[in-house]
C-alpha cells in the first residue's frame, strides 16, 4: 500500500515470532463534548529480539500507543498481547503483576524514587514482586548501563543520562520480555542522549532483549531495527534498517 | 502581582480548600471560647440568667442586710469593708405583720430557706424552705397535693424527675435535726421551667420548717404581695419609710433573690470561667500553631511554583507580596467564615459545658462582638504572619530549582528552625527551674504554659528527630513487610520538613492531652498522700448526699458499741485579716479533744493543747499565706460578720486536707446556719471488730461508710473524674480540629507525590502496596508526634511534681497510663481516618498520566 523501497505493510494477525501483538487497537478520549481518536484500528507486530522505533509528529498517537502495548492503558477496542497473554482484558492489579514480571518501561522522566539509591531503585520491581535480588545480580544490572560504581548515589547525585541509565538497569532487573521505552532521550542533551541509546542497543544486540520505543528524535530511531510512522493515530509507513536522514525525510513528508 | 495571588487562589484551590479549612476552624474555635469566656466575665449577664428565681412572683421582699463590715486599715488609709455575708443573716419571724401593716401591702409570706437534701440526690444544700413561701415564685402543683402532715414534702418538679419520684413515694431527708422519713405529697412547678437556672426546692409545712431551719422565731426574708395598682417600687419606697431600720434591705426586681443563692450561681460560674480561660487559652494556641504551621506548610509544598515564577524574572520582593496577598485572602475569607460559625459555636458550647457538668444549668454565652472581632483579627493576622515567615525564605527559592528534579529534602533546619527551637527550649529551662521555687498551685498553672512552649521548642526543631525515629519504626517495618516498609522509611526519612510538618498537630494534641492528664494525676496522687500521712482513723463516714452529716447522726455513731470516738470538721467560711485586708478563707470547726487522735498532725509551732476557747489552729499553707505564728493575737471574722478576738494556738506542720483556719465548737456556735460534718472520721476502741462497726455504721441512714484508704481513692478519683470530664470537652474539641487538620495537611502533600506514586504504579506496585506504602509513612508521622508529644507531656508533669515537692509535702508523680493510651490511641485512629483521605486519592493514580495532563 506504502510501496516504496525499504518499506512493507504492517502485518495482520499475530505471528509466533512476535513479542507484542497489538490487533486494531483503537483508543478514544472522550469529553462530554467530542471524542478524541488517538490511535485508530492499529495493528501491529513487534518481532522478538528487535529494537522498534515508533515514529510520528507531537499528536499522532505513539504514546497512547507505547501505553496501550504496555498495558498501562486499556485500549477502548481491540486487543493487545504479550505473548500469548491478552492484556486488554487484565485488571489494574493484575496488569501491576504483569509490569513488574514480564514487560519493563523507560520514560523520558521521573524513572527513579528520589528517595532511593540507584541499587534500591533497580531492585525496587522484584521487591514489590516480593522477591529480594541478590546484590551481584543488582550490581549487575547496574553494570550492564555502565554504572556500577553509582549503586549508592541518590537519582540527585547523577546526571540525566545517568539517571536514565538506571531506569534502563531497573527495567532489566525482572528480566522483562519487552521493554518499553517513551521517549528515553527526549529530556537529555546529545551526549547523554547518546549514552542511552548505546545502553539499550547493546541490550538488544547482547542479551537479544526485545525494546520498543517511542521517539521523535531521528537519531534515536536511526538506532532501532525498524521504524514504525504514525499519524492521526494511524500507522502510515514503515522503515527497515533506518538511517537518521531517511528517518528525517520520511518525518518531514508526514509534516512532522 | 495581585492578580496572580487571584488566579493562584483560582486554580490551586485543593491547597487553598485546605487552608481555609483550617482557618475557618480555628477562627471558629477562637470565637466560641472567647464568647464562653466573655459571657463568664459579664456580672450583669450572669446575673440576668438567673433573674429572681424564687422571689419573681414577689413585689417586694424585705430581708435583713446581707454584708459583713470589716474595718480594714492597708497601712494607708481604713476604709470599710464589706463583702457579702458567708453566712446568711435572718429577721425576726414578727416582721411579717410589721410589713403587713403597711398601706399598699395585699398580703406577706414568709420565706425559710435551710438545709435540706433528699438522700440520693446531688445537688444543693440549702433546698428546704416553708410552703407558704412557695407563692413568691410561684410554685404550682402539677401532682398530688400541698404538704399537710409533718411527714409530707412537696419537691420542685426538677428533683423529683432526677429522683424518680412521684406523689406517694417515700423517700429520706437529710435535715439539721437529722435524717426524717418523709412522703411525697405533691410536685410543683417552679420559674426556671424554661431552661433557666432553677435551684432545687423541698418544701415542708410551714410548722415543720420553722423547726427545720434551727431558728423558730427567724425567718429569711419577707414576701411581699403588693395591692393592685400599687407599683413595687413605690410600695418598696413606702416600705422602707415605714420601717426605717439600718438592717433591713426592702429589694424590687431581680434584686429579690437571696443573694446565697446569687454568688453560688455566680461563683459557679466564675468556677467554669476559670476552665474556659484554660480551654480559651489552650484553644487559642491550638490555632495559631496549627494555622501559622499550615501556611509554612503551604510556602513549603509551592517551592517550584515559586522557581518558576523567579525564573520569568519575578524579585524575591514580588513573590513575597504575592504570597502575603494570597493569604490575606484566604484568611480574610476564611476568618469571616469561622466568626459566623464561632457566633453558633459559642452557644452550642455554652450547652455542652452545662450539659458536662461544668457551668450550672442556665448559663449561656450570647453573641459578643468584642470576642468575633478579635477571633477576626487573630485570624486575618496569623495567616499572614504565618506565611510572612515563611514566604522570605520562599522568595529566596533559586530558579533553578524549578528545574530540578524533587529530591531529598535539603536545608531542612534553616536558621530561623534553629532560633525558634533554641530560645524555647531555653524558655522552657527557666520555667521548669522556676516551678521549683514557685509551690505547688502556681507550678500547675506554669504547667499549661511550660507545655505550649515545649511544643513550639519541638515543632520547631522536629526534623532533627524525623530521621532516627524513622529508622527506628523502619527497621521492623521492612523486616515484616515486602518493599512498602522499606520505601515508606525512605520516603519519610528524605522527607523530614514535610513529616515534622505532618507531624506537628498530632505532637500538639498528645502533648496537651498527656500532659493536662499527668499533671492532674499528679496532683491529686499528691493531695491523696498528704491526706494519706495525717489520717489515722480506721474508718470515714460521709453523707449519702449534699450536704453532710448532722450532729443527730454524729451522736448516733458515737453510741454504736466499738466505736471510740467520731470527730468530724464542720466546714464554714469567714475573713481573717492579711496584711491589712481580709481575705477569705475556709473554717472548720472541730472539736480540741479528737482533733490528734483523728489526724496525725503535729504542732510545727505552739501546741494542740492550748486550743481551747477563744483560739484558733492554722494549717501550714494559710499560716503562710496570713502570716501567723502561735501565740499572735488577732480578729478572724465569722461567715455572718461577727468579729472574734483570738489567739493562735498553733500552726500546723501540714495542710492535712484541713480548712485554713480551725475554730473551737464555742466560737462558732450560733454563728454557723448549717452545722453538718462532710465528713465523719471513726476511731476505735480497742479489740473493737472492725467488721462489726462497719455493718452498724452502714445500717445507720443516709451514710456512705469507708475504710479511709477506701476514701482517699474515691476523694482522688472524685476529684479526677471532675476533671477528666472538663479535659474530656476541651480536648475532643482541640483532637476534632487537629484531626481535620492532620486530614487536610495530608492530603495537601498528595499534590506533590502524584508523579511518585504513577512511578511505583509504573514498575508495578499494586494497590495494596501504595496503601501500604501510604500507611508505613502515616505511622512515621504518627510516631514523630507522639514521641515528641509524649516528651512534652513528662517533662510537664516533672515540673509539676519537682514544685509540688517544693512545698514540702511528699509529691507523688503519677502518669495514668490507661489515660494516656487513651490519648495516643484517638490520636492514631485521628491519624489513621485522615489518612484514608490522600491513600484513596494515591489508589486512583494511574500508571498512565491522563492526557489533560
Amino acid at each position: 500500500m506504502f510501496g516504496t523501497r525499504g518499506e512493507t505493510t504492517a502485518p495482520v494477525g499475530r505471528s509466533l515470532g512476535d513479542a507484542v501483538t497489538l490487533m486494531d487497537v483503537t483508543m478514544n478520549y472522550g469529553t462530554k463534548y467530542a471524542v478524541v481518536h488517538a490511535v485508530r484500528q492499529v495493528a501491529l507486530g513487534f518481532g522478538r529480539g528487535s529494537m522498534t522505533a515508533v515514529m510520528g509528529p507531537s499528536g499522532s498517537g505513539k504514546t497512547t500507543l507505547l501505553h496501550c502495548a504496555a498495558g498501562l492503558i486499556r485500549p477502548s477496542a481491540g486487543q493487545v498481547f504479550i505473548g500469548e497473554t491478552d492484556i486488554s482484558r487484565l485488571d489494574e492489579d493484575s496488569l501491576a503483576r504483569l509490569r513488574r514480571s514480564r514487560i519493563s518501561m523507560v520514560f523520558q522522566a521521573y524513572n527513579l524514587l528520589p528517595a532511593l539509591t540507584a541499587e534500591q531503585n533497580v531492585m525496587l520491581p522484584l521487591r514489590l514482586a516480593g522477591h529480594k535480588p541478590p546484590s551481584s545480580q543488582v550490581i549487575d544490572a547496574l553494570r550492564q548501563v555502565g554504572l556500577a560504581d553509582r549503586a549508592k548515589h541518590r537519582p540527585g547525585q547523577l546526571s540525566g543520562g545517568q539517571q536514565q541509565r538506571v531506569a534502563i538497569a531497573r527495567a532489566l532487573i525482572t528480566n522483562p520480555e519487552v521493554l518499553f521505552a517513551d521517549e528515553p532521550t527526549g529530556a537529555l542533551d546529545v551526549h547523554n542522549g547518546r549514552e542511552v541509546l548505546s545502553a539499550l542497543r547493546h541490550l538488544v544486540d547482547v542479551r537479544g532483549q526485545t525494546v520498543i520505543m517511542a521517539t521523535h528524535d531521528p537519531m534515536a530511531a536511526a538506532c532501532a531495527d525498524r521504524v514504525v510512522f504514525l499519524s492521526d493515530g494511524v500507522v502510515v509507513a514503515e522503515q527497515r534498517q533506518p538511517t537518521p536522514e531517511s528517518v528525517a525525510a520520511k518525518l518531514a513528508a508526514l509534516g512532522g | 502581582m495581585f492578580w496572580i495571588s487571584l488566579l493562584s487562589v483560582r486554580t490551586r484551590w485543593k491547597l487553598f480548600t485546605g487552608l481555609i479549612v483550617v482557618v475557618v476552624l480555628g477562627v471558629t474555635m477562637l470565637a466560641a471560647t472567647g464568647q464562653m469566656l466573655l459571657a463568664t466575665r459579664d456580672a450583669s449577664l450572669v446575673r440576668d440568667q438567673i433573674g429572681a428565681g424564687r422571689f419573681e412572683a414577689a413585689s417586694v421582699v424585705v430581708r435583713a442586710q446581707q454584708r459583713a463590715h470589716i474595718p480594714t486599715d492597708d497601712g494607708e488609709t481604713t476604709f470599710d469593708y464589706a463583702p457579702l455575708l458567708l453566712e446568711a443573716r435572718r429577721v425576726p419571724a414578727g416582721l411579717g405583720s410589721t410589713v403587713d401593716a403597711v398601706p399598699g401591702v395585699r398580703a406577706v409570706a414568709l420565706d425559710r430557706t435551710f438545709s435540706a437534701t433528699l438522700v440520693g440526690g446531688a445537688d444543693g444544700t440549702r433546698a428546704g424552705h416553708g410552703w407558704s413561701s412557695a407563692a413568691l415564685a410561684p410554685y404550682r402543683l402539677t401532682a398530688g397535693n400541698e404538704p399537710r402532715g409533718r411527714d409530707e414534702v412537696v419537691l420542685d418538679a426538677g428533683t423529683a424527675a432526677a429522683q424518680n419520684l412521684e406523689p406517694g413515694d417515700r423517700t429520706q431527708v437529710i435535715t439539721l435535726g437529722g435524717v426524717r422519713d418523709v412522703t411525697v405529697a405533691g410536685v410543683a412547678q417552679g420559674p426556671g421551667g424554661d431552661g433557666r437556672f432553677a435551684a432545687p426546692a423541698v418544701f415542708f409545712p410551714d410548722q415543720v420548717a420553722a423547726e427545720l431551719s434551727g431558728a423558730k422565731d427567724f425567718v429569711d426574708a419577707v414576701g411581699v404581695f403588693a395591692e393592685d395598682g400599687v407599683a413595687a417600687e413605690a410600695l418598696a419606697e413606702q416600705l422602707r419609710a415605714a420601717l426605717g431600720d439600718q438592717s433591713l434591705v426592702v429589694v424590687t426586681g431581680t434584686d429579690k433573690l437571696d443573694p446565697a443563692t446569687v454568688s453560688d450561681y455566680t461563683s459557679a460560674v466564675t468556677d467554669s470561667g476559670s476552665f474556659l480561660a484554660i480551654t480559651a487559652l489552650i484553644s487559642a494556641f491550638v490555632s495559631v500553631f496549627v494555622v501559622a504551621s499550615t501556611f509554612a506548610f503551604v510556602v513549603a509544598q509551592r517551592r517550584r511554583e515559586l522557581a518558576l515564577l523567579r525564573t520569568v524574572g519575578a524579585t524575591p520582593k514580588q513573590v513575597q507580596r504575592m504570597m502575603i496577598g494570597e493569604s490575606a485572602i484566604v484568611g480574610t475569607l476564611a476568618s469571616l467564615a469561622g466568626c459566623v460559625l464561632g457566633a453558633i459555636g459559642g452557644q452550642v458550647l455554652a450547652g455542652l459545658t452545662v450539659s458536662f457538668g461544668i457551668a450550672p444549668p442556665g448559663f449561656s454565652a450570647p453573641v459578643a462582638p468584642l470576642a468575633l472581632i478579635v477571633a477576626f483579627l487573630v485570624g486575618v493576622g496569623v495567616s499572614v504572619a504565618g506565611v510572612f515567615a515563611a514566604s522570605r525564605q520562599a522568595g529566596k527559592v533559586a530558579a533553578v530549582e524549578a528545574l530540578r528534579q524533587a529530591d531529598v529534602e535539603q536545608g531542612v533546619m534553616t536558621r530561623g528552625r534553629w532560633l525558634i527551637g533554641i530560645g524555647f527550649f531555653a524558655l522552657a529551662l527557666v520555667m521548669i527551674l522556676l516551678m521549683a521555687r514557685v509551690g505547688g498551685e502556681a507550678s500547675v498553672v506554669f504547667a499549661i504554659v511550660l507545655t505550649e512552649v515545649l511544643v513550639v521548642a519541638l515543632a520547631a526543631l522536629a526534623p532533627l528527630f524525623v530521621p532516627p525515629l524513622v529508622w527506628l519504626l523502619a527497621r521492623p517495618l521492612s523486616a515484616w513487610t515486602d518493599v512498602t516498609g522499606l520505601l515508606a522509611g525512605a520516603n519519610s526519612r528524605s522527607a523530614p520538613r514535610r513529616v515534622a510538618a505532618l507531624a506537628a498537630p498530632i505532637l500538639i494534641t498528645v502533648a496537651i492531652g498527656s500532659s493536662m492528664l499527668g499533671v492532674i494525676a499528679t496532683t491529686s496522687a499528691t493531695a491523696a498522700a498528704d491526706a494519706r500521712a495525717h489520717l489515722s482513723a480506721p474508718f470515714v463516714v460521709t453523707a449519702s448526699s449534699g450536704a453532710g452529716l448532722p450532729q443527730d447522726t454524729i451522736g448516733r455513731m458515737r453510741s454504736i458499741a466499738g466505736v471510740a470516738d467520731v470527730a468530724g470538721v464542720v466546714q464554714t467560711n469567714g475573713w481573717a485579716p492579711n496584711l491589712g485586708e481580709p481575705d477569705q478563707v475556709t473554717m472548720g470547726v472541730a472539736d480540741p479533744k479528737t482533733l490528734g487522735t483523728v489526724f496525725k498532725v503535729a504542732a510545727a509551732s505552739g501546741s494542740l493543747d492550748a486550743f481551747t476557747g477563744s483560739t484558733v489552729v492554722v494549717n501550714r499553707e494559710a499560716s503562710g499565706l496570713l502570716g501567723w505564728t502561735a501565740g499572735q493575737q488577732t480578729t478572724v471574722y465569722l461567715g455572718d460578720g461577727t468579729a472574734v478576738p483570738v489567739t493562735v494556738a498553733a500552726v500546723l506542720g501540714a495542710d492535712a486536707g484541713l480548712p485554713d483556719v480551725l475554730l473551737t465548737p464555742e466560737i462558732a456556735a450560733g454563728h454557723v446556719h448549717d452545722p453538718l460534718t462532710s465528713e465523719a472520721y471513726v476511731t476505735l476502741a480497742p479489740g473493737a471488730d472492725l467488721d462489726d462497726v462497719r455493718d452498724a455504721l452502714a445500717e445507720l441512714p443516709g451514710v456512705t461508710v469507708a475504710t479511709s484508704e477506701e476514701w482517699l481513692s474515691s476523694q482522688s478519683q472524685n476529684s479526677q473524674q471532675d476533671n477528666l470530664v472538663a479535659i474530656a470537652l476541651l480536648f475532643g474539641m482541640a483532637i476534632l480540629y487537629t484531626g481535620i487538620s492532620i486530614a487536610n495537611t495530608l492530603a495537601m502533600s498528595m499534590g506533590e507525590r502524584t508523579e511518585e506514586i504513577r512511578l511505583m504504579r509504573r514498575i508495578g506496585a499494586t494497590g495494596r502496596q501504595i496503601t501500604g506504602v501510604m500507611l508505613g509513612e502515616i505511622m512515621a508521622v504518627v510516631l514523630v508526634g507522639v514521641v515528641l508529644g509524649l516528651l512534652v507531656a513528662v517533662v510537664t508533669v516533672v515540673g509539676v511534681w519537682r514544685g509540688l515537692a517544693s512545698t514540702g509535702a511528699e509529691a507523688v508523680m503519677d502518669l495514668p497510663l490507661l489515660q494516656l493510651i487513651g490519648v495516643v490511641a484517638t490520636c492514631v485512629v485521628i491519624a489513621l481516618a485522615g489518612g484514608m483521605v490522600p491513600t484513596m486519592r494515591a489508589l486512583k493514580v494511574t500508571a498512565a498520566a491522563r492526557p489533560a495532563e
